[in-house]
């Protein structure tokens, strides 16, 4: 009767640790797939309106609704004394702190900051594409993960359900 | 003296915000009399910073002090310094200043200008970009309410159309022009409709579409422009009495102008230009004053006391003197 009831217990939490790994690598999809829009914003901006950088960080933010990428809102509010680049560094590293924030997604939009504004437009054009193929990479490698994942959580739900059919009969 | 809307103070330190961090904090620290007096301030890679204005031309010092000699307490300015000069200059968006930065000037909010020198990266179409930015001289922009005042008296007496305002460089003919225009498109000038063609975004300083200076009430401002366009742009479009323009330079500029004078429309104008020969020697403004349309030309005093008319003399009597 215990080990049954082991069995079961060890298959939900099997099962719950799959679904929460998942639900994980899911908002980090969306973190990267909010940086691409957020590019995609600031070069269209850059191309059409030729607005300068906090302009357009408050258009951006007036025109979509980011639900991770909050410090856009403290950047656009800000002014930059100590310069766009540390405001917008010193912001991440506030408000991308969670969990959710992989290392490597902090660094590539901090990175994209320290470079912004400091070129004529064909030079921001070329910023804002190699950044968008840089986060769309992170986000086909984050798929990845998440269905390998999926995959797995399948696989040992199937196999700890067997072992207690196995148990049961 | 004159009235100012903001006072020196507050234009000096809103010019010396432009600046890096290092050189701000000096110049913020430094004593009134000479803030109220600074018009330009001069940063240069490598050497010290520079202050000019009615005082001559002056040296910081990194004690937060000033010396007529450039000595080993002076503030030299990094690469460092001159790079947060520039990126502070165009907004964090060196994008959006592009022409501007190509034609020499980035023109900052409040109105102040900022002249850039560099290296020059050329294409097939001229200069496309500029590269080793080593000096940048801001220049700060004031608003003397009342100084255009003897000038409009002037015109209102001698029954003046169209006025060419002739000055050397810091003479003052932005500031006169600002108060011009002010007085023109006001109650003073009838709200005569003046249509102020701001290529440098120096007389309205218009931001968001509000003018950060006074220009009257029945102005209308073409920000940004350039002046060619601007001119025609203008007659066709606002149906302008009076036309107000900043520094007259090209004789694509002047066929413009003399376009529009055919129309009917009065011209406000400035020029660089010392005196009377300096003037005529000049191919467009030689032949806009051949139209008959400028009836007066206004000379100004020089750097030392901006804005003010020496010499208002007609074009008959301008011909005549030559």
């Amino acid at each position: 009767m215990f080990e049954l009831m082991g069995a079961i217990l060890l298959s939900v939490s099997a099962v719950l640790c799959g679904f929460y790994t998942a639900n994980v690598v899911k908002i980090r999809c969306c973190i990267l797939e909010e940086c691409v829009t957020l590019i995609r914003s600031v070069a269209s901006q850059i191309d059409y309106a030729d607005e300068p950088v906090q302009k357009i960080l408050q258009n951006t933010v007036k025109g979509y609704d980011y639900k991770f990428l909050n410090f856009l809102k403290t950047v656009a509010e800000t002014e930059f004394a100590d310069g766009f680049d540390k405001t917008w560094c010193n912001c991440i590293e506030k408000e991308c702190t969670g969990f959710y924030f992989e290392k490597q997604t902090v660094e590539l939009l901090k990175a994209f900051g320290q470079k912004l504004g400091k070129t004529d437009s064909s030079g921001q054009k070329e910023l804002c594409a190699y950044y968008e193929r840089k986060f769309e990479q992170l986000i086909n490698i984050t798929n990845e993960k998440r269905n390998e994942k999926m995959k797995l959580c399948r696989v040992t739900g199937f196999a700890v359900g067997a072992i207690i059919f196995v148990f049961a009969v | 003296m004159f009235k100012t809307v903001k006072n020196s103070i507050e234009r000096f330190n809103e010019a010396a915000s432009f600046t890096g961090q290092r050189i701000r904090k000096l110049l913020y620290a430094l004593p009134k009399e000479i803030k109220a007096d600074t018009s330009e301030i001069r940063i240069r890679c490598g050497r010290p910073v520079m202050l000019s204005g009615m005082y001559g031309d002056i040296f910081l010092c990194e004690n937060a002090k000033i010396s007529y000699i450039p000595d080993s307490s002076a503030c030299r300015v990094s690469i460092n310094d001159i790079e947060q000069c520039f990126h502070t200059v165009c907004g964090y968006s060196v994008h959006t200043h592009q022409n501007g930065i190509c034609k020499g000037f980035v023109t900052l909010s409040g109105g102040h200008r900022a002249g850039i020198a560099g290296t020059a990266v050329c294409d097939k179409n001229g200069i496309g970009s500029i590269r080793d930015i080593s000096s940048i001289n801001i220049r700060i922009s004031r608003e003397y309410i009342g100084c255009a005042d003897y000038l409009f008296k002037k015109v209102k007496e001698n029954k003046a159309k169209s006025l060419i305002i002739a000055g050397t460089p810091s003479s003052g003919k932005t500031t006169l022009l600002r108060d011009f225009a002010r007085l023109i498109a006001g109650e003073e000038g009838g709200y005569r409709k003046t249509v102020i063609i701001d290529e440098r975004e120096e007389i309205a300083a218009c931001s968001n579409g509000i003018p950060g200076n006074s220009i009257g009430i029945s102005s209308d401002v073409l920000s940004g422009y350039p002046k060619k366009e601007a001119v025609l742009i203008a007659v066709r479009s606002m149906a302008p009495q009076n036309i107000i323009i900043d520094e007259i330079g090209s004789v694509e500029e002047a066929a413009a102008i003399e376009e529009g004078v055919n129309t009917g429309v009065d011209f406000f104008l400035s020029v660089h230009a010392a005196d009377e020969s300096d003037l005529l020697r000049r191919p467009q403004i030689s032949r806009l004053l051949n139209t008959g349309a400028f009836s007066h030309v206004a000379f100004l005093s020089g750097r030392h006391t901006p804005s003010q008319v020496n010499r208002f003399i007609s074009v008959e009597d301008l011909k005549c003197l030559n």
